[in-house]
């Protein structure tokens, strides 16, 4: 059984589960008989999607299973994705460079660099020298937040 | 004419031209670090195009493309490991050479072959999709239908051996354009309620997490898995001599003939361009018992193809709307970035702006040379670059170029989101390029359905579609299209 097209294939059906819920609302009043239903085509696709899961996952408990020497889920990939969801949670709140600076430096450590002072000095430099670029010269605003 | 002179007028000056010099500088800086490649590159790169004009946008991500694959050969050349997959067949050769200390020749080999084929390349696009679009303006809904079924069709030739995967990932990418309100009511579709998602999902963020957030998770873990190549030095640039050229000159030219042709056919890349030219070249190459031993023939062939890509896969892009791999449907959906509805129509409503494109293509092909002369000496250092550094500041500039493009931190939000789902998925064997083929063409799919039924009105759907013969072609060449993996299988059955 090859378990990742399994769960992969249990997966979008369920996702075609929850997206099916979605198209149940009632569409706004259609005032002519020509008009279109505006979730026929998403439940069009939708099928398609839940029967594309079903042959993934019928397909998957026929064939063999392989493995990975790189896990899915290892320390170092969780930690970069909690890393990418509190620098989207505090992006605004806590500003720009603060936010960005410890985003920059959290993922290189976590990638095993070591060597921190250099790293602080090539992730402050860089931050400057992006602040000033969106700032002075694609004139976009950064967010500020309470910490700058 | 009058259009390409001022085409050429406006992309020479002083902004559009510092848009495509540094296009060309990020992609090459891009292109030259292994596994980034030009999508990637484009990724990061599209988000600040937001606050530009169309054409300084296109000016500058067209000088990524053609930086990004000139770059990728810098690393094969130096390295032994190609900076994007289709620099792969140069590093045959190219390292080969590097490795006798001649490495700044086989770079300059490259360079100049790239060169060569990119405005190869250019010169049939400025030919080629002015009167491919003309033809188009006689298509309706039906015939748009049937285009833009047949640009979907290049969803199975991007998805390699996974095509049920691929499948799924293009159904996936058309239900991500269909977020948002209804193209023709004015209801909203999976929203889940939150208002953030009403004008539905951006391209851009959901582009960025696609590409480069699932690119540094995954880079996360799998550089403990990879050996880095040692760095050979080099120099400086040695740019070939015209006299050296002499007994290549039709290899360049076949090549780059390969090159435009490959890259006009949707769904096929500047891999299988480089490789079929490099195959070429070693059946009919007079020194073909020499390659693999540092022979520029080889280096010639494969650039010249891989570079002369980027110009033939503009032609169904900028004269049908349909993207022949993953870096036009990232240009395509540029264009609706900033308001421009690609399709048969972009090049009667835009012809400013698609002229402008032809131009700035030519001139980011020329500015490779410049750039490379600049930063030859740079490569040595940059190749060098620690990992962990590179990913971090990736991680910055990808979630700044999302929330930059409208200035919503929704859009950070779905940009993480896209790159963690995207993660988990190339993980599982689904290959990204589907997702963005189908949200870039989801929206216009929808679009022409729609207008079809209304326009078909009491007729039959046989009766409708009978009566126009383009859409019967159409709907023939998608059949061939999709049946060909499965009529080639039978044939090697035989």
């Amino acid at each position: 059984m090859k378990k990742e097209d399994v769960i992969s294939g249990v997966l979008l059906m369920g996702l075609s589960a929850v997206l099916y819920t979605q198209t149940l609302v009632d569409p706004s009043e259609i005032m002519f008989e020509d008009d279109i239903d505006p979730m026929k085509y998403p439940r069009m696709l939708i099928a398609l999607l839940a029967l594309l899961g079903a042959v993934l996952a019928g397909k998957g408990l026929r064939l063999a299973g392989t493995v990975s020497a790189v896990p899915i889920f290892s320390r170092r990939t969780l930690s970069v994705m909690a890393v990418l969801f509190l620098y989207a949670a505090v992006f605004t709140t806590v500003g720009f460079f603060v936010s960005s600076f410890a985003a920059a430096f959290a993922v290189a450590f976590i990638m095993g660099w070591r060597r921190i002072p250099a790293l602080i000095a090539v992730c402050g430099f860089s931050m400057v020298v992006i602040w000033l670029l969106f700032t002075y010269i694609l004139r976009i605003p950064l967010p500020v937040g309470t910490l700058f | 004419m009058d259009m390409i002179f001022s085409a050429f007028a406006e992309v020479l000056s002083p902004f559009p031209l510092i848009m495509n010099l540094m296009g060309v500088m990020v992609g090459m800086i891009i292109g030259a670090l292994p596994g980034l490649g030009s999508v990637v590159a484009i990724s990061i790169c599209l988000p600040f195009t937001f606050g530009m004009q169309p054409l300084q946008a296109m000016a500058l991500l067209l000088g990524v493309y053609c930086g990004s694959n000139c770059g990728g050969s810098i690393a094969a050349v130096l390295i032994n490991t190609p900076g994007t997959p289709q620099a792969a067949a140069t590093s045959i050769d190219g390292y080969p050479m590097a490795r006798m200390g001649k490495g700044g020749t086989a770079i300059g080999w490259a360079l100049g072959s790239s060169i060569f084929g990119g405005l190869f390349s250019c010169a049939v696009l400025v030919v080629a999709a002015p009167t491919v679009a003309s033809f188009a303006l006689q298509f309706g809904p039906l015939e748009t239908f049937g285009l833009i079924l047949m640009g979907l069709t290049c969803i199975s030739s991007v998805s390699g051996k996974n095509q049920l995967k691929g499948l799924a990932a293009g159904v996936i990418g058309l239900l991500l354009a269909c977020v948002g309100m209804s193209p023709f009511t004015p209801d909203a579709r999976f929203t889940f309620g939150l208002y953030a998602l009403d004008g539905g999902m951006d391209t851009v963020a959901v582009i960025v997490g696609v590409f480069a957030i699932s690119e540094v998770i995954d880079r996360a873990e799998r550089m403990l898995h990879e050996e880095q190549g040692s760095v050979l030095s080099v120099d400086r640039l040695k740019m070939p001599r015209i006299a050296d050229y002499r007994g290549r000159l039709w290899n360049l030219v076949k090549s780059s003939i390969i090159g435009t042709f490959v890259g006009i056919l949707p769904g096929t890349g500047a891999t299988t361009a480089a490789f079929i030219a490099y195959g070429e070249a070693k059946r009919s190459s007079p020194r073909r018992d020499k390659f693999g031993t540092g022979e520029p023939d080889s280096i010639v062939a494969a650039e010249s193809a891989n570079n002369a890509v980027t110009g033939g896969a503009l032609v169904p892009s900028l004269a049908l709307g349909i993207p022949g791999d993953p870096v036009t449907a990232i240009m395509l959906a540029t264009f609706i970035l900033h308001g421009i509805t690609p399709g048969v129509r972009l090049m009667a409503d835009n012809p400013a702006i698609v002229y402008g494109i032809f131009v700035a293509l030519a001139v980011a092909n020329v500015l490779m040379w410049p750039c490379c002369c600049l930063t030859t000496r740079m490569f040595n250092y940059l190749l060098k670059t620690p990992e962990p550094i590179l990913m971090g500041l990736i991680t910055v500039l990808c979630v700044l170029g999302s929330y930059g493009s409208r200035g919503n931190i929704n859009d950070v939000a779905v940009t993480i989101g896209a790159g963690i789902v995207a993660y988990l998925l190339r993980r599982s064997g689904f290959p990204m390029p589907p997702i963005v083929i189908g949200l870039v063409l989801g929206q216009q799919f929808e679009m022409s359905i729609g207008q079809m039924t209304l326009y078909k009105a009491d007729l039959g759907w046989w009766e409708y579609i009978s009566a126009s013969p383009i859409a019967l072609c159409l709907f023939a060449v998608t059949a061939l299209i999709l049946c060909m993996p499965l009529l080639r299988r039978l044939r090697t059955r035989s």
